[in-house]
């Protein structure tokens, strides 16, 4: 008889997305589901590198699956959005694709543009146009003249350079 | 009334290690499930390309799900190591994420990222940590000579 080895797992609901000390489910785990925005959500089970991550940040996921600040880069590499802060070196989701709440950066954001990850930095970059580049990491749903402002933005599965 | 139209598909254990003439599941099928190393275990189900497969050899893996030696590529390839030999033309499993033992092309050191070279399926040591465009895995293992290397796979595109 077949025996079933996927993994069928259930996550919490009430503690997610709480970061733990210790890894609870292996680390590159995806959690994909319908979250009420019409688009698909897909979270990575991930460890914070040693500077922990900020509510509404973006970072680099590296090799092995731990966290880091956004640094140019020539190779495209994977990102995602920490929805909740993460203390240093603590394990948990971050978000990889669909909606998610980013801080905008200096000069703030126009709706239906595109945003990217900026260099040291982990708040989104408006690309000053809708079009697609190797550099984009969402699209921006909010307007923001200011800059450091929370906005709603859809995040792209793919990997992105950085300038 | 909702319908699930998730697929839920069990596979036989032994089927990660066995190697068919004829296809037991659809090409490209991806299999992820928790095998205790820590990090989650990806396999994809492929078509050895008429080459065969040496155990705990690296190969490319085309649009059509067909396996191939690495050659030079700056388009991004994707990847997968055949944790059990196959033979030519059989159908089977290929590991494309998490924990898994390559043979290297040469030393290595922990920590190292690891690529593909032109014409061979080993792991060649990238002589630092950082990733490259190249870079297929991180390297779990210290050792000179050249021998069976843990390596942690990224599941990514690669140039060669």
């Amino acid at each position: 008889m077949a025996k079933p080895i996927q993994l069928i797992t259930s996550v919490n609901a009430t503690s997610y997305p709480t970061p733990m000390v210790d890894a609870q489910m292996p680390l590159g785990s995806e959690l994909t589901f319908v979250d009420g925005n019409g688009i698909k959500a897909t979270l990575k089970y991930v460890q914070a590198g040693a500077a922990g991550m900020a509510a509404n940040g973006l970072y680099f996921i590296e090799p092995g699956y731990v966290t880091s600040v956004p640094a140019s880069s020539v190779v495209p590499k994977e990102f995602c959005l920490a929805e909740i802060a993460f203390t240093a070196l603590y394990y948990g989701w971050v978000k990889v694709e669909g909606m998610g709440i980013a801080i905008t950066g200096a000069g703030g954001s126009v709706a239906l543009n595109t945003g990217s990850l900026a260099d040291g930095l982990t708040t989104v970059l408006d690309e000053a146009a809708a079009a697609e580049t190797a550099l984009t990491v969402c699209t921006n749903n909010e307007t923001d003249l200011a800059g450091g402002v929370p906005i709603s933005v859809t995040l792209l599965r793919k990997r992105v350079t950085v300038a | 009334m909702g319908i699930p139209i998730q697929q839920i598909m069990a596979i036989e254990i032994a089927d990660l290690t066995t190697n068919l003439a004829a296809a037991k599941y659809p090409l490209g099928t991806v299999l992820a499930f928790d095998d205790g190393s820590g990090v989650i275990a990806k396999y994809m189900y492929v078509k050895d390309g008429a080459v065969g497969m040496s155990a705990n050899g690296v190969y490319v893996i085309d649009k059509d799900y067909k396996t191939a030696v690495p050659l030079t590529n700056a388009v991004g390839a994707i990847f997968g190591v055949c944790e059990t030999a196959f033979t030519s033309g059989y159908y089977g499993w290929v590991k494309i994420e998490g924990n898994t033992l390559i043979y290297s092309a040469g030393n290595t050191t922990a920590t190292h990222t690891g690529k593909m070279a032109n014409s061979v399926a080993t792991v060649t040591d990238e002589a630092g940590a950082a990733e490259t465009a190249k870079t297929i895995g991180v390297i779990n293992t210290t050792s000179v000579p050249a021998v069976n290397c843990s390596v942690t796979l990224l599941n990514k595109r690669v140039t060669i």
